[in-house]
């Protein structure tokens, strides 16, 4: 068995001994026996002698010593090879009786999915679905956070407590402190995603202009629309910016002008570019939007009044706070002064569905939710039911596709019951206890329409999700570059999209 | 830069019977000298660290080691002991040679580059040979050869 090639990849917990005393110790080994060998260190200083594609097509075998495993996307790479795989601790003992028995050690890998992995054909969706992720994670903490403390707020108002903003002379109440500083939450929410999305295409340079734009897309104030673009608008943004950067960090500049590409050039430019293209172009737009949205939606005729339920409430449900879930807030909202009231009930009932939606499905199939998903399951699930649609969102953005369908279709649900049923709600209140204090009735009506809008919700959550990650596995098997999907993408999912009203009704 | 490894850093009678006893010898060698912000925590991180696999790795050799942000500048420590010590190692032999690796969790570039030669040399008889019966002026140059 002369001229053997051996690959292998090394790393360990702390990623600086043994990675490299295995690594050592497989090449001293390989190279007196005569044998070629690579091998990959994946330790504390980085990926150092990264094996190319190459090497591995070449390898007759491969050891892979692991301390701290290998990501199944990383693992693909020896798809069809001949794999022998123990921990790192004991490679050190047993490098000797490996390299005597390799054929009868080694398995035939069959990287998930089954078919071959080519490298340098990514799928471009996996690294999507990361960059969301990215988004997702960053982004959970604000939101949970800020709602729980809204959640506090607002029960403090319901059971008699002050919420008076501060005015010269007098401070404000505790319950409006925790209303607004749990609101800040929410609203610094939406860019810390389409921040933390470019950051993980395009790195740090990335991070401030998107952060900074996505926060002016959501600012209706500065851009003069009635709502911002919500978490659609960040993916958008999020996405552009990260994937402009990352071209743009290719430049070069020659010696004295490169340093100062990622910490001035780069954020100046993008924030230049992408900040007058947001303000001219996008906020127009979506006003421009909003405005068509809104003008349709008054002429639907009276008779008509459940099929417009059922599009109020997809609508509400579609971009939880962004121009279409805006614009059907403002027309329920709007009618109350002229004492219309159903289609502000139709508000409160679609507005709690899609976070508590999210929070049970994670509950009854917990695959289908990474770990930071299943975890804000309960703060999820409370403050939805109380005061917000936004703890949805990061749900959404994990897995848009089947969330955003799952949602907006149990809302047209909902929306069309609680309009069948006349369900009226005079003002924002406390979510799913709005009928008990007096702000929404009939009670029977709203808990009906709510009933089924929720179990309606989570089954097309399960059944959607269910679709689209086994779908992601087949895609990720198929187009060959990464296995991200079997275990990571389905814990890539999360639930739910919702509609942005309620942050609104907690807010006023 | 500091260099990682000097004469000081040297313990050649370890007193310790057990492994938490020769760990604590190690960690209050490394707050004397200042490289760590606590022993106690430098203790706890290298338990943590066997309890994930010895780092016994055989011929009566350990290198116990620490990544944390108790970790003040990357160092390396020097022990021996007259008598062996139960080290769960994976030739199940006690071990009476250590060679301690002390990292901050910040750190990057140059010495993690070395360290790792470091490592790679554990792996190579002659290396060990010095390791366990060189003399400490001996053990200085051999380390110092590669790290310094």
């Amino acid at each position: 068995m002369a001229n053997l090639k051996i690959v292998g990849v090394t790393n360990c917990p702390a990623g600086i001994a043994h990675t490299y005393m295995v690594a050592e110790a497989i090449e001293t080994k390989a190279k007196s026996l005569g044998y070629e060998a690579h091998v990959e260190t994946q330790g504390a200083n980085g990926v150092e002698n990264k094996l190319t594609s190459d090497q591995i097509a070449t390898a007759d075998y491969v050891i892979l010593a692991l301390g701290k495993g290998m990501t199944t996307e990383d693992k693909a790479r020896f798809d069809g090879k001949q794999v022998i795989e123990l921990p790192v601790s004991e490679a050190l003992k047993k490098v000797n009786t490996i390299f005597d028995n390799l054929a009868s050690e080694a398995h035939l890998f069959k990287a998930t999915g089954g078919s071959p992995v080519k490298l340098g054909d990514q799928k471009d969706t996996d690294g999507v679905m990361s960059h969301l992720m990215a988004g997702v994670s960053a982004a959970l903490p604000f939101v949970i956070g800020g709602g729980l403390l809204m959640a506090l707020g607002s029960l403090l108002v319901q059971f008699g407590a002050a919420n008076t903003a501060p005015t010269p002379g007098h401070i404000a109440s505790l319950a409006w402190v925790l209303n607004t500083v749990g609101g800040l939450g929410f609203t610094m929410m939406i860019p810390i995603m389409g921040g933390y999305i470019a950051y993980s295409i395009g790195d740090k340079p990335a991070l401030a202009p998107a952060f900074l734009v996505t926060l002016l897309a959501n600012s209706p104030d500065v851009l003069g629309t009635k709502g911002g673009a919500g978490f659609l608008g960040a993916i958008v943004i999020g996405l552009a910016i990260g994937y402009f950067v990352k071209a743009f960090r290719k430049v070069k500049l020659g010696k004295t002008f490169q340093s100062t590409l990622g910490f001035l050039i780069i954020p100046f430019v993008t924030l230049l570019i992408f900040g007058l293209l947001t303000y001219y172009l996008v906020g127009p737009a979506m006003a421009g939007l909003m405005a068509g949205l809104l003008n349709f939606l008054h002429t639907i005729p009276a008779s008509y009044a459940i099929a417009g339920g059922f599009l109020i409430g997809a609508m509400l449900s579609f971009d939880m706070g962004g121009p279409i879930n805006k614009t059907a807030w403002f027309f329920g909202f709007s009618l109350l002064s002229s004492h219309v009231y159903t289609w502000y009930g139709i508000v409160g009932v679609v507005t709690v569905l899609p976070p508590m939606a999210a929070a049970i499905a994670t509950w009854i199939k917990p695959k289908l939710f990474t770990k930071p998903e299943r975890e804000s399951s309960i703060s999820a699930f409370l403050v939805g039911m109380t005061v917000a649609t936004e703890p949805a969102i990061p749900y959404a953005l994990a897995a848009p596709i089947p969330m955003i369908a799952a949602n907006t279709l149990a809302g047209g649900i909902a929306g069309a019951i609680s309009m069948a049923l006349g369900v009226e709600r005079l003002a924002p209140g406390l979510g799913v206890f709005d009928p008990i204090i007096g702000l929404v009735h009939p009670a029977w009506g709203y808990y009906l329409a709510f009933g089924i809008g929720l179990i309606m919700n989570v089954a097309f959550i399960l059944i959607f999700k269910t679709a689209w990650v086994n779908r992601q596995a087949k895609k990720h098997a198929n187009s060959s570059a990464k296995l991200t999907t079997p275990t990571p993408s389905v814990a890539d999912d999360k639930g739910n999209i919702g509609s942005a009203p309620s942050f609104h009704d907690a807010t006023k | 830069m500091n260099n990682m490894f000097e004469p000081t850093h040297i313990i050649m009678d370890i007193k310790g019977t057990t492994q938490a006893d020769v760990l604590a010898e190690l960690a209050t060698k490394a707050y004397e000298l200042g490289v760590v912000n606590d022993a106690n925590q430098l203790v706890a991180d290298y338990l943590e660290r066997e309890a994930e696999s010895t780092t016994g790795f055989g011929n009566g050799v350990a290198i116990p080691h620490s990544k944390s942000s108790n970790n003040k500048q990357a160092t390396i420590l020097f022990a021996r002991a007259d008598h062996g010590v139960e080290w769960q190692a994976l030739d199940d032999a006690p071990v009476d040679t250590w060679l301690s690796l002390i990292v901050p969790d910040t750190e990057a570039g140059l010495h993690l580059q070395l360290l790792a030669k470091l490592s790679r040399q554990l792996v190579h008889p002659e290396f060990i040979e010095t390791l366990k019966h060189g003399t400490e002026a001996e053990i200085t140059t051999l380390l110092n050869d590669i790290v310094g």
